[in-house]
C-alpha cells in the first residue's frame, strides 16, 4: 500500500509539494520545529513534512485543516475553467485545451493531496478529546477534525486519488 | 615509620606528605568533633535547649563535603554518545522535552526557522499563475457558449422547453464547426429530443459529432435519437402513399396497419416499436375511425410506452376532450405542461374538453385559453389554436364581435406563419363562421378567397349554422363536425 501511496503522490506531485509546503508554512507560523522538509520522499510521509507534534489544539488543528482548505480552494479555482471547457462544454482546442488539461490535472492533484498525515490527524484527535481543551473549542473544531481524521485515512489508502480521478472521469464521460 | 622500599621515590613521598599536610582536619580531630557534637545534642535533648543544632549539623556536613571535594581531582564532563543531539551530534539532547527527545536546544531553535523549500514556493507560484491564466485567458474563450448553455439549462429545468431550445439554437450559429463544444451540441440535441423532434436532434449529432464521439458514453443518448429519427422516417415513408390517396376510407385502416406490422417483422432492419404502434393510431385518426376506438388505441399505447414516450399525450388530451371527458383531458393536460410549461397546444386541447362536454362552459374555455396565451410567451406555435378556441368560446357566449376579433387575430397568426392552408381548414372555417355571425362581409370575402385560391370552399354546414344561435352552438359542440 505504501508503494501505491508513493506512486500516487508522485503522479500528483504539484499537490504533494504544495501540501508539504503549506504544512511547513503553518509550522513556521506556530514556531514548531521542522525536522525534515523534503516534500516528496519515498516513504509514508511523502507529501508531508516531518515535524514535531503541535502541542496546542488550535495549532494542531491549523496544520491539519488550513492546508486542506487552501488546497481545496486553489484546486477549485485552478480547475473550474478547465472543468467547464472539457467536462461541461466538451470543447478542446489548441492551445486552450492544453492549458485546460494542465489545469485539470493540477486541480485534481491538489484535491488528492489535501488531507493531513494520519499522525497529525491522530495527534489532533488526541489533543482535542483527551486533554483539558475547553468544550466550546471542542465543539468548534469537531467538524473540521472529523473531516481531517477521515480524510487522512482515505488519503493513506489512496481513496482520495481514486475518487478524485474517478469523479473527473465520470464527469468527462457522463455529463 | 615507613619500611625501606627499593622503589622508594622521594618525590612521591614528598607529594604524599604534602597532601597529608594539606588535609584541614585529621581523623582524630574529626572523631573529637563528632564526639562534641553528639555530646551537645545529648545535652540539648536532656535540657530542652533546642537551638540551631540542625543548622550546625548541616554546616558541619557541608564543610566536610567541601573538604572532601578539595581532595578529589577535577574531571572534564563528557556527554555520553547516546545523549548526543541527533542533528548536530555535538551537544547534549534537550531532555526537558522528554527523555527521548533527540535534539539539542540550539538545533531545535534552528528547526523552528527551517528554510521553506524552493519546490513548494515554485509550486505555489505556478498554481497561482495557472489560476490567473485560466481566469484571464481561458475562461473568456467560451464565455458566450457557457452563458448560453447555463441560461438554456435554467429554462429547461423550469420546464420551459421552447425557451431552452431557442436559447441553445441561437448560439449554434456562433460556434466553431471545426471544433464545436460537443457537450453543448449534445444538450442542444437533447432539447430537440425533449420536444419529440428526433429528426433535428439527430441532424445536430451527425453534423457536429464524429462517429468516434458517438461511441463515447457521454454521447450514447444521441445514437438513440438517430434510431428514433430513422424509425420515424421509415414509418412515415411506409404509410405516406396509402394515406395520401384521395379516395381513402375507413376500410383502408386494416390494410395500412398491415403495412406497419410488416415493418415490425422486418429482419434486415429494426424500427422503434413505439412509432409503429403510434402511427397505427395516426392512421385510425386520419381515416376517421370511431373516437372511442381511437381513444382506446391511445390508452393502449400509453400503457405500453407511457414511461418513456409522451407525444401521444396530446392525442390523448384531444381525444378525451372530443369525448367530453374533462377529467381525463385534465390528466394529460397536466402531464404535458409538466414537461413543457410553455406548450399552448395543451391549453387549447384542454379548453376543448369544456366545449364538448354535456354542458359546454364558455367561461372556463376562455379562462384556460387566456392562461395558455400567457404561458406560451413568445412562442406562437399554438397562437392560432388558442385564438380559434377563444373565438369559439365567444360564439358560444353569443358575443359575435369579440369572436370575430379573436378569429381575426387567429387569421393574422396563420398568415404570419408558413403553415400549409390544407392543415388549417378548421381555423379558416371558424373564421368564416365568425364573419357570418358578425355580418362582416369583408372578412368573409377574405377567407372565402383564400379557400378558393387553394381550391376549397366554406362548407354548407357552416353557412347554415351561422343563420341561428342554436345552429352555431350545435356546430361548435359537435365533436365530429367540420369545426372539430
Amino acid at each position: 500500500m505504501t508503494t501505491l501511496y508513493i506512486i500516487t503522490r508522485f503522479l500528483t506531485f504539484p499537490g504533494a509539494l504544495l501540501r508539504g509546503f503549506l504544512e511547513q508554512l503553518i509550522c513556521r507560523i506556530h514556531k514548531n520545529p521542522v525536522e525534515d522538509n523534503r516534500y516528496l520522499r519515498r516513504d509514508e510521509l511523502c507529501s508531508h513534512i516531518e515535524h514535531e507534534f503541535m502541542p496546542k489544539p488550535w495549532s494542531s488543528f491549523a496544520i491539519c485543516f488550513f492546508p486542506m482548505l487552501i488546497q481545496l480552494i486553489l484546486g477549485f479555482l485552478v480547475s473550474i475553467t478547465a472543468a467547464i471547457d472539457l467536462l461541461y462544454l466538451g470543447v478542446f482546442s489548441w492551445p486552450v485545451g492544453l492549458i485546460d488539461l494542465v489545469c485539470l490535472w493540477v486541480g485534481v492533484s491538489l484535491s488528492v493531496n489535501c488531507f493531513p498525515s494520519i499522525e497529525d490527524a491522530i495527534n489532533l484527535f488526541g489533543i482535542l478529546y483527551h486533554s483539558d481543551t475547553s468544550i466550546p473549542l471542542k465543539i468548534l473544531l469537531t467538524p473540521g477534525t472529523l473531516i481531517c481524521y477521515a480524510g487522512a485515512y482515505l488519503e493513506r489508502y489512496c481513496i482520495t486519488f481514486l475518487t478524485s480521478v474517478g469523479i473527473t472521469l465520470v464527469l468527462a464521460l457522463a455529463v | 615509620m615507613k619500611e625501606f622500599d627499593e622503589n622508594f621515590n622521594p618525590t612521591e613521598e614528598s607529594e604524599e606528605l604534602t597532601a597529608e599536610a594539606e588535609q584541614p582536619v585529621s581523623l582524630e580531630e574529626e572523631l573529637e568533633s563528632i564526639k562534641d557534637m553528639f555530646q551537645t545534642e545529648l545535652d540539648n535533648a536532656m535540657y530542652g535547649e533546642a537551638d540551631d543544632s540542625e543548622a550546625d549539623i548541616a554546616e558541619y556536613y557541608n564543610d566536610s563535603d567541601e573538604a572532601d571535594g578539595e581532595n578529589e581531582p577535577e574531571e572534564e564532563y563528557t556527554v555520553p554518545e547516546e545523549d548526543l543531539c541527533e542533528c548536530c551530534g555535538e551537544k547534549e539532547r534537550d531532555k526537558s522535552l522528554g527523555d527521548d527527545y533527540p535534539y539539542c536546544n540550539d538545533c531545535r531553535e534552528l528547526m523552528k526557522k527551517y528554510p521553506l523549500g524552493f519546490k513548494g514556493i515554485a509550486t505555489l507560484i505556478a498554481v497561482l499563475v495557472l489560476i490567473v491564466v485560466s481566469v484571464l485567458y481561458v475562461f473568456p474563450q467560451n464565455l458566450t457558449v457557457l452563458s448560453t448553455s447555463l441560461t438554456a439549462d435554467e429554462y429547461i429545468s423550469q420546464g420551459k422547453l421552447y425557451s431552452g431550445l431557442y436559447t441553445y439554437y441561437s448560439a449554434l450559429s456562433s460556434i466553431d464547426k471545426e471544433n464545436p463544444p460537443k457537450k453543448f451540441v449534445a444538450r442542444c440535441a437533447k432539447a430537440f429530443a425533449g420536444l419529440n423532434d428526433y429528426i433535428d436532434a439527430s441532424y445536430l449529432a451527425e453534423t457536429y459529432l464524429t462517429e468516434a464521439d458517438l461511441r463515447l458514453p457521454a454521447y450514447k443518448e444521441l445514437n438513440t435519437y438517430k434510431f428514433k429519427s430513422e424509425s420515424l422516417q421509415a414509418v412515415e415513408n411506409a404509410i405516406y402513399e396509402p394515406l395520401s390517396k384521395t379516395d381513402r376510407s375507413e376500410e383502408d385502416i386494416d390494410d395500412i396497419i398491415a403495412i406497419l406490422d410488416s415493418l415490425a417483422e422486418q429482419e434486415d432492419a429494426e424500427y422503434d416499436p413505439f412509432y409503429i404502434d403510434y402511427y397505427k393510431y395516426v392512421v385510425m385518426h386520419t381515416l376517421g375511425a370511431d373516437l372511442t376506438e381511437q381513444f382506446d388505441k391511445l390508452a393502449e399505447i400509453d400503457e405500453k410506452y407511457g414511461d418513456t414516450e409522451w407525444i401521444h399525450y396530446y392525442d390523448l388530451c384531444n381525444a378525451a376532450a372530443l369525448l367530453g371527458h374533462i377529467d381525463t383531458a385534465e390528466i394529460y393536460f397536466n402531464k404535458i405542461i409538466k414537461i413543457n410549461a410553455e406548450d399552448g397546444s395543451a391549453y387549447a386541447y384542454y379548453a376543448n374538453a369544456y366545449r364538448y362536454s354535456e354542458t359546454p362552459d364558455a367561461d372556463k374555455m376562455l379562462e384556460i385559453v387566456n392562461k395558455g396565451l400567457e404561458a406560451q410567451g413568445n412562442y406562437s406555435y399554438a397562437t392560432s389554436d388558442l385564438y380559434r378556441t377563444q373565438a369559439l368560446a365567444y360564439l358560444l357566449k353569443g358575443d359575435t364581435d369579440k369572436a370575430l376579433e379573436s378569429a381575426g387575430t387567429m387569421y393574422s397568426a396563420i398568415s404570419a406563419s408558413n403553415y400549409s392552408v390544407s392543415n388549417l381548414f378548421e381555423s379558416l372555417y371558424t373564421y368564416a363562421l365568425c364573419a357570418l355571425a358578425a355580418d362582416d362581409t369583408e372578412a368573409y370575402k377574405n377567407v372565402t378567397e383564400l379557400l378558393k385560391y387553394n381550391k376549397y370552399e366554406v362548407p354548407d354546414e357552416v353557412i347554415k349554422a351561422a343563420k341561428s344561435e342554436t345552429g352555431i352552438v350545435n356546430l361548435i359542440t359537435d365533436p365530429e363536425g367540420v369545426l372539430s
